[in-house]
């Protein structure tokens, strides 16, 4: 099929086909509607030949009456009358009812096969003028007599009634020719129908070929435009529809009166050319919407649409060249007489209003409409400008987002404004991005070294407890292996405090927040602890209310806490004193608290004591990371609590608060 | 005499594992990543495998899968990272045990010592009706014992109320006035912390790192229970 339909001689092979089907639809239609109009599919043979004559005898009296004759009529000579088979005669019927013959055209004796009457009315005006009406059948003749004759303008009207007549058909006339088509048109009229149906169909079909195929050449992968193809559409339109319609009009010309085969053969041809020029125009249209669719193929091509873009260019240049003085104009004015400028144009533009209109109150009226509204379009536009930059704004000031103002319809300072506000917002989210990912980054590092020194640091800790087994002899030895051993420990500490600290403050710690009774953590921390502060000398002493304090928190969470804040006061305590636990209730909130008396004198502000890791504070002591409280609170943040510090002389007080369910 | 198989690729790792494991009188083989571990698996009979997660050629977890594919011996995982979800990770997908480097040498050998022993001494379970038992903890009630890992241990009075109350609901959670009601058969005082220094004691006696026990759990803010076992 693809080879076909890029073959030139298959195209060349349809169009002749595509013209030859169309002037059998043509034709073979043609006879139909003859056919059904004097009622071949009705009619018996001998009715409808005699029914088709007398349509040819009235054709002929038509063809010789003459509405400007004055008086009657046509002389047959004998000459004409051996070539002819029409004969007639006139009468004049008087109002007495008698008629008169006029004019005689049959002979005495001459044979006939066919009869009609046809009737008209000669009248004159008033000023001598003639009148004449004609040619009616006998019952509008009589209606039409009537009237006249009941109008005063006529006078001396008088009625004719013309016989007409066919002789049996023996000269080549026009009578005989019609009967001779007439005869073929009825022999033919049931294979017509299936002829102009099988034609159409087939016409249909080629022409669909010739479509699809419309712009496929062979060699080429891409359709191909021809000269034609090439040429502006609506020239081509001219052209084909001039083309066109003069075809038509010589075929039909000489097709209406078809009473010769000849005739019928020049309105075939007629035919054809016009059928080979419209398939040429829609293969080309075809062809130019399979290249670039509709706006590119067709309308691009076209005459107009140059001529639309040579006048559109030089108005939008007219409208640049404007908008560019004015915006010149209004760079050069400073920036706080802009509205005021704006302001002196308006009030310019109202007097001029007023004065030009100043006798049409009217006028007046609407044109102040027309520019108020204007006005009030330019503040409306004004208005949702600023409502844009606004919503951006708080986007950028709620979420941190970026905002991305659409500044296409914005103008001037409005979308400087908003360019440079879109600018800020990226900067922020960039910096927000950034913090982010170093703090992943830095915790992701301290877990990773963290995992890198315990290797080393088993090896350390195993080694110095085998060499401990092995029992040296020296004194000092074992001296300094405790030490090895103790300070590996320490180390083992200070790393999973590091990796601990660095992920509670970074937020990558998952956190399961379930219902907790902060009484029965309370009773368990003492649990934990009771014996351990007993052994060094410390006495706890815990005090809870009756009803039971729920919050929200992650138990794991949770007891890292408390274990830091306990271990703390086991470190720090001051032996033989008592500390306190207590948990209650202010408002919505629950309260925990730890009170104990300091060891050493607490020469730190509380700040200081939560931060003295990241300060590299030189008042560090040497047991434990001094991380334990920071982990504490960055857990209790974490958790949406909050924890206090506050000391006050020796004693240390830790706060933990949080909202109570 | 039970043979250990110890892989890791830290050479002096091995070496001190290796020392301690045959000062308690156990056989030894090393391999230095998890393909080496499971071919020696493969060639030889071993009753415990100790293995670092962190390996090159194939780590710890994949080997751990390829090992329980073939057999159901003990596996205690060694770990630098600490991270509950490799514990978790570990645990899930076939350790029987887990410790944290830099581990403690005794802790080490005591918990080879307990699965050792649960694992070529229990593993058929002549287990006595009248017993419950939940992982390496066996309690009868009728001679009022208590083994752990087929040793006795001893227990006060209240300990082994709470111990068999815990044991009989397994995987429940109950609030410290709810065990006091319980074993006490009274009602708790205010802020009293008898049951959570009881729990602390038990631990002390039935776990082998009471700060990470195996068994007797704190769910903090809520109450105890006993883990359900395997």
């Amino acid at each position: 099929m693809k080879k076909l339909k890029s073959s030139l001689c298959a195209k060349i092979i349809a169009i002749i086909l595509l013209c030859a089907t169309g002037v059998l639809v043509m034709l073979s239609s043609a006879v139909v509607v003859s056919a059904y109009e004097v009622g071949a599919y009705n009619k018996s043979y001998t009715e409808y030949y005699n029914d088709t004559v007398e349509r040819a005898v009235r054709l002929e009296i038509h063809n010789n009456y003459n509405y400007d004759v004055n008086e009657i009529w046509y002389e047959y000579d004998n000459e004409t009358k051996q070539d002819s088979n029409f004969r007639y005669n006139v009468y004049e019927l008087q109002p007495s009812g008698r008629e008169k013959l006029v004019h005689e055209g049959l002979d005495k004796g001459e044979k006939t096969i066919c009869k009609t009457s046809l009737y008209y009315i000669h009248a004159k005006y008033k000023d001598g003028t003639n009148y004449s009406e004609g040619l009616f059948d006998k019952s509008s003749y009589f209606q039409i007599m009537e009237m006249m004759k009941g109008n005063k303008e006529f006078e001396n009207i008088r009625g004719f009634r013309i016989d007409g007549y066919a002789l049996p058909l023996v000269a080549n006339d026009r009578i005989y020719r019609v009967a001779m088509i007439s005869t073929e048109v009825y022999n033919l009229r049931y294979t017509a129908i299936i002829a102009a149906v099988i034609s159409f169909v087939v016409f249909i079909a080629i022409f669909c070929f010739l479509i699809s195929s419309a712009g496929h050449k062979k060699g080429e992968e891409e359709i191909y435009l021809t000269s034609i193809d090439r040429m502006p559409f609506d020239l081509l339109t001219l052209i084909v529809g001039g083309a066109g319609i003069c075809c038509i009009l010589f075929g039909f010309g000489w097709g209406v009166s078809s009473d010769r085969f000849e005739y019928i053969i020049i309105a075939g041809v007629g035919t054809a050319a016009a059928i080979f020029i419209a398939a040429l125009y829609c293969m080309s249209f075809a062809a130019r919407m399979k290249k670039g669719g509709f706006i590119n193929g067709v309308w691009k091509s076209c005459l107009l649409y140059k001529l639309w873009m040579w006048l559109w260019g030089w108005i939008k240049k007219g409208f640049k060249a404007c908008g560019k003085y004015i915006k010149l104009f209004f760079k050069y004015l400073p920036a706080s007489i802009r509205p005021m400028a704006v302001a002196v144009a308006l009030i310019i533009l109202d007097f001029l209003i007023l004065c030009f209109n100043s006798y049409e109150f009217d006028n007046q009226i609407v044109w102040l409409v027309i520019s108020r509204i204007l006005l009030l379009g330019g503040i409306l536009y004004l208005l949702t400008c600023f409502k844009k930059i606004n919503e951006g704004m708080k986007k950028v000031t709620e979420n941190g987002e970026s905002c991305d103002i659409n500044t296409k319809y914005l103008f001037g300072p409005l979308k400087e404004q908003a360019e440079n506000l879109s600018n800020i917002s990226d900067g922020i989210k960039n910096a927000v991005e950034e913090k982010m990912k170093s703090e992943r980054f830095r915790t992701e590092l301290i877990t990773n070294v963290s995992h890198d020194i315990k290797t080393p640091l088993t090896s350390i800790v195993n080694y110095v407890d085998l060499m401990e087994k092995e029992e040296p002899e020296n004194e000092k030895m074992k001296e300094y292996l405790e030490v090895l051993s103790r300070q590996s420990a320490r180390l083992k500490k200070l790393i999973d405090d590091l990796v601990e600290a660095s992920k509670a403050s970074s937020g990558s710690l998952p956190v399961n927040l379930e219902k907790l009774e902060l009484g029965v953590l309370i009773q368990q921390t003492a649990g934990e602890y009771q014996e351990k502060m007993a052994e060094k000398g410390l006495e706890l002493i815990v005090t809870q209310p009756e009803e039971k304090l729920e919050i929200m928190a992650d138990g794991k969470h949770m007891w890292r806490i408390f274990d830091n804040l306990m271990n703390n006061i086991i470190k720090y305590a001051m032996p033989g004193t008592r500390v306190y636990l207590d948990l209650e209730k202010k408002n919505s909130n629950a309260l925990v608290s730890f009170r104990n008396i300091s060891n050493k004198r607490l020469n730190v502000s509380s700040e200081e004591l939560l931060e003295r890791f990241v300060r590299g504070d030189s008042s560090r002591n040497t047991e434990g990371s001094g991380l334990g409280l920071s982990i504490a609170q960055s857990l209790t943040t974490l958790q949406n609590g909050d924890m206090e510090l506050s000391i006050d002389g020796d004693l240390f007080k830790v706060t933990l608060k949080f909202k109570t369910i | 005499m039970y043979r250990v198989l110890i892989c890791d690729d830290e050479k002096d790792i091995v070496s001190a594992l290796k020392i301690y494991l045959e000062s308690d009188g156990y056989e030894t083989l090393c391999a230095y990543n998890g393909k080496e571990a499971i071919e020696l698996l493969r060639e030889n009979e071993v009753h415990l495998v100790l293995m670092d997660i962190m390996m090159p050629e194939m780590d710890g977890i994949s080997a751990m899968v390829k090992i329980r594919e073939e057999s159901n011996v003990p596996v205690i995982l060694l770990t630098a990272k600490g991270e509950d979800t490799d514990k978790i990770l570990g645990l899930n997908v076939g350790a029987d045990d887990y410790v944290t480097k830099p581990f403690n040498p005794v802790e080490l050998q005591a918990r080879v010592r307990s699965q050792l022993r649960r694992y070529m001494l229990l593993g058929g379970g002549n287990v006595r009706e009248t017993s419950v038992n939940i992982g390496g903890i066996s309690l009868d009630d009728k001679s009022k014992e208590v083994t752990l890992d087929g040793e006795r241990v001893n227990l006060t009075p209240r300990e082994y109320d709470i111990l068999k109350f815990l044991m009989s609901h397994p995987g429940d959670v109950f609030s410290p006035s709810e065990i006091y009601r319980e074993v006490w058969k009274d009602e708790p005082f205010g802020s009293d912390s008898t049951v959570a220094v009881h729990i602390r004691h038990l631990r002390e006696k039935l776990e082998i790192n009471p700060a990470e026990p195996r068994y007797i759990k704190a769910v903090w803010g809520q109450g105890y229970k006993i883990e359900r076992g395997k």
